[in-house]
């Protein structure tokens, strides 16, 4: 039994501890919102964070969010949406949307620690999230947004 | 949740209406709406559908049924817009709902139900405005009628009829039983001047869904009972399992089952991770085809290079007279390129969901045709076509992977072998080493020049496979009548397949090089055709994706040769293409071609039409060390009248990375008959930090709107090679880009 703080709330989980953190949220809690993309952390697709850092759930054993926090999509804007996602809508950043958790995930956790990122620290942070449908310029204006929003 | 009830994006529906017209944002999407339940749901209020995309509920209640995959290109909000827009009703009020596979909803551009070739606006762009007018005009004659007056002096305004004179108004809900009993007669569309919607502001109808995490793909579908399904594949072409021991994978807790279908051997359990960890502990022998197995890209490209020089080609273009361009030259010029398989790595990894009970076959899938992923469950439950029911998710990436319907014929067997609701997940190194292939080609090219150092003649053999070879005995019959016997459509299918391998040229392979538009006095195109064994499909710009860059880069040598700017030549021969000229100099002009660089920068130029559309880039890159940056893109695109905006350059800036991937990245090869690639490590797909700065300019047009999802990637890696030449003075004519 591995139990967990899951978007506030305290979630047990009854599986294999080897289990990738993502299948847990995807198969056993339900919670599609967070996507499979490679399996072996190279596209971003699964990024969630765990007490508060963004981390890849497809090579992260569900074992290892024991006693932690962990936040998914489903639990950032809890009260409508947030900056970040406001910026999403804005800036028309969606086309397919597969990977758009996960890059919401990581811009959320750079913002957090860096609330005016430099287009290399953008660069940085979110060159591990992979968009098919080339989404990048439009990432990028939307973080600029957020980080410029900001005082 | 019962077995049949799927879940629906619904953000405060009836708070929604309330706030329509202030632009509130929130879209209802219904993702999926088994269409079977529709009579359930709306037992309570009357239901009005005037046409196969609209339907309207007493209770205010307008549901828009989107009939193409939305994958990411727009669909999704376009078409709704063009219904909404003479039925003068806000999209964004729209419940969207996915249509069933039915032939009411056939692409007119491609004679069957599926969404490709970039057609869906240009498809609709009539039949969709007529329908929202004819709905329109029912509820203002109904109005009238109920009001007595003038049906002249009625207007609408978003969902209303309004009679001015009498200060009376009436939703359009109000109206069915009234309307329902209206004859529309001929209707009049409204002028571009009269637009509120086409061509103004709007985002995306689903940004709010897909911020949110909300929506379902196919890989999120949920059922009661769901069980997943992950297919031990075969080890190199041609492998067939002839025996397994899954005595191990059957003792883990939660595997239900282990069965043989058509593409392996399927492990059933209660999650992905257990059908992943089980199909490890199973023992499969496989029996393999010996040539196929040893197929490799050196083979093929030995095989190809034959090919070239074997004398049996068909011809696609013969102008003028080339022998003569021959004998009479003064100079001539040749190349070979070549090109790679390519795959399309969507995002999401196939996959599909599928369910079987004694009367009927339920399928949810990520796919770009409904018929033809009914005729694929069909064939693999056994089961009548009219029994079938197919759901169509949204798709993470599409790309034409999702027109092939390999992913549902093989959930409906292993649905069918495991009797329980089961979902078919691939991996990624699945996805990209099982997958359709864009085709891979060899091409020799030459030119002629005269005295005066001006081309006279042109010359391109293609060796490539058939695309159409390997899809017709599908779509054959899809496209054809229902009225058509089975036997008879099947033989029509098997008949084209055949005369496409070798006997009669498929158009896919040499668009874009058949009808190349340079003015040139002679010209002359053949394709000779080859079959290792691969499977191929429709990737993003089919054809065009290497044509483009082979007769853009070939251009580049002859105006080289010829002495000229690559711009100033390509413009002195596109006199007769207007359209393929004005998107040339605007993209010139935009990209400032004849201002100076900073120190490092070389640009390269180059122009392709597509699918009805024109575009034109200029890449602008820094060489360094071997390695190429390409640092900004300029692109000029002619789609003749643009839907949104923002949409279209958002579409342009996707082709360009996409494009730009396959330039510098992409390559799909063999060893032993396998697909040597697996992942993002090893075919990697471009990342922010490799992005260049990309400016969109869109050509001004009042002509129906034409595509915009594929024609922005033809001229994309020519552009990038041609500055590679501008650069380094080496030619690159093999993709994807390597220096050194």
């Amino acid at each position: 039994m591995i139990t967990f703080t899951l978007n506030g709330k305290k979630t047990s989980v009854e599986v294999d501890p080897e289990m990738p953190l993502l299948w847990a949220l995807r198969d056993e809690l339900n919670l599609k919102g967070t996507k499979f993309g490679c399996g072996m952390s190279l596209c971003g697709a699964c990024t969630v964070h765990l007490d508060g850092e963004a981390i890849r759930s497809c090579v992260t054993p569900v074992s290892l969010a024991e006693g932690k926090s962990v936040t998914t999509i489903e639990g950032i804007g809890a009260n409508g949406l947030t900056a970040v996602q406001q910026a999403w809508v804005e800036c028309n950043v969606p086309q397919c949307g597969y990977c758009q958790s996960g890059q919401i995930m990581s811009a959320s956790a750079l913002l957090k620690s860096n609330p005016k990122p430099t287009d290399a620290d953008i660069d940085a942070a979110m060159s591990g999230n992979i968009c098919r449908c080339g989404t990048y310029p439009r990432i990028k204006k939307a973080i600029k947004m957020v980080a410029g929003a900001r005082k | 949740m019962t077995a049949d009830k799927l879940p629906s994006v619904d953000v405060s529906r009836r708070k929604f209406i309330q706030l329509a017209g202030s632009g509130a944002g929130a879209l209802v999407i219904g993702l999926y709406i088994p269409f079977a339940l529709q009579d359930d749901a709306d037992a309570a209020a009357k239901s009005y559908a005037p046409n196969a995309w609209l339907r309207v509920t007493s209770d205010g209640e307008y549901t828009f049924i989107l009939d193409r995959a939305e994958m990411g290109q727009g669909v999704m909000t376009a078409l709704p817009l063009l219904l909404g827009e003479e039925l003068d009703f806000d999209p964004r009020r729209f419940k969207i709902e996915n249509a069933p596979a039915d032939r009411r909803y056939d692409n007119s551009d491609l004679s069957m139900q599926v969404t490709g070739g970039s057609t869906s606006v240009h498809a609709a762009w009539r039949p969709l405005r007529k329908a929202g007018a004819e709905a329109r005009m029912a509820f203002v004659m109904a109005a009238a009628e109920a009001w007595r007056v003038p049906l002249a002096e009625c207007e609408t305004e978003n969902g209303l009829v309004i009679h001015k004179k009498s200060n009376q108004s009436v939703h359009y809900h109000k109206l069915l039983e009234a309307a329902e009993k209206i004859q529309v007669g001929d209707v009049v569309l409204k002028t571009p001047a009269q637009f509120r919607y086409i061509g103004k502001p709007m985002g995306r109808l689903e940004n709010h869904a897909k911020v949110t995490g909300k929506p379902v793909f196919g890989i999120d579908v949920t059922h009661d009972n769901l069980h997943v399904g992950y297919i031990i594949r075969k080890p190199s072409l041609g492998a067939t399992p002839s025996r397994f021991e899954a005595k191990k994978a059957m003792e883990l807790k939660g595997v239900q089952g282990v069965y043989q279908v058509s593409n392996g051997v399927a492990v059933v359990a209660k999650n992905y991770w257990l059908a992943k960890k089980a199909a490890a502990l199973v023992d499969v022998e496989w029996s393999t085809d010996k040539s196929l197995s040893a197929t490799s890209s050196e083979s093929i490209l030995k095989a190809y290079t034959d090919a070239l020089a074997a004398n049996n080609a068909q011809v696609a273009t013969d102008k003028g007279d080339w022998d003569a361009a021959v004998k009479s030259a003064t100079k001539t010029i040749e190349a070979t390129y070549e090109i790679p398989y390519v795959a399309h790595a969507t995002m999401e990894p196939q996959n599909c969901t599928a369910f079987i009970s004694t009367d009927k076959c339920q399928v949810w899938a990520p796919t770009q045709s409904p018929p033809l992923a009914r005729k694929a469950a069909a064939a693999a439950s056994g089961m009548s076509e009219d029994q079938i029911e197919i759901y169509t998710t949204l798709l993470g990436g599409g790309f034409g992977r999702r027109l092939a319907q390999d992913y549902v014929g093989e959930a409906v067997e292993v649905a069918k072998a495991c009797k329980v609701p089961v979902k078919v997940v691939w991996s990624r190194e699945q996805d990209m080493q099982h997958s359709i292939l864009r085709p891979n080609s060899l091409h020799s090219l030459r030119a002629t020049f005269d005295a005066s150092n001006q081309p006279t003649g042109w010359y391109h053999h293609l060796v490539s496979q058939s695309i159409l070879a390997h899809i017709t005995p599908e779509w054959g019959p899809a496209i054809m009548p229902d009225w058509v016997p089975n036997f008879a459509k099947n033989a029509a299918g098997s008949f084209s397949s055949w005369l496409m391998r070798g006997r009669t040229i498929d158009d896919t392979a040499v668009e874009g090089a058949k009808d190349m538009p340079y003015d040139i006095p002679s010209i002359y195109v053949e394709h000779t055709y080859v079959e290792p064994g691969v499977a191929i499909g429709f990737w993003r710009s089919v054809g065009h994706s290497y044509t483009g860059f082979v007769v853009e880069g070939f251009v580049d040598e002859v105006a080289h040769a010829s002495g000229q700017d690559p711009f100033a030549f390509r413009k002195s021969l596109l006199k007769d293409s207007p359209r393929n000229l004005k998107v040339l100099e605007t993209v010139a002009d935009r990209a400032g071609w004849t201002n100076k660089l900073e120190a490092g920068r070389f640009r390269g130029i180059a122009q392709h039409a597509s699918f009805r559309s024109f575009a034109a880039a200029v890449a602008e890159v820094a060489v360094q060390d071997n390695n190429i940056a390409v640092k900004r893109v300029t692109v000029a695109v002619d789609c003749g009248t643009v839907i949104n905006p923002d949409m279209v350059k958002a579409q342009v800036e996707s082709a360009v990375l996409f494009g730009l991937t396959a330039a510098l990245h992409s390559e799909i090869t063999l060893q032993n008959g396998a697909v040597v690639q697996s992942n993002f490590h090893d075919y990697p797909i471009l990342r922010m930090n490799e992005a260049p700065i990309i400016d969109v300019h869109i050509v001004a047009s009042t002509e129906a709107p034409t595509g915009i999802g594929e024609p922005g990637v033809p001229p994309i890696a020519p552009a990038v090679a041609n500055a590679v030449f501008a650069a380094t003075g080496k030619r690159l004519r093999k993709l994807p880009l390597k220096l050194g």
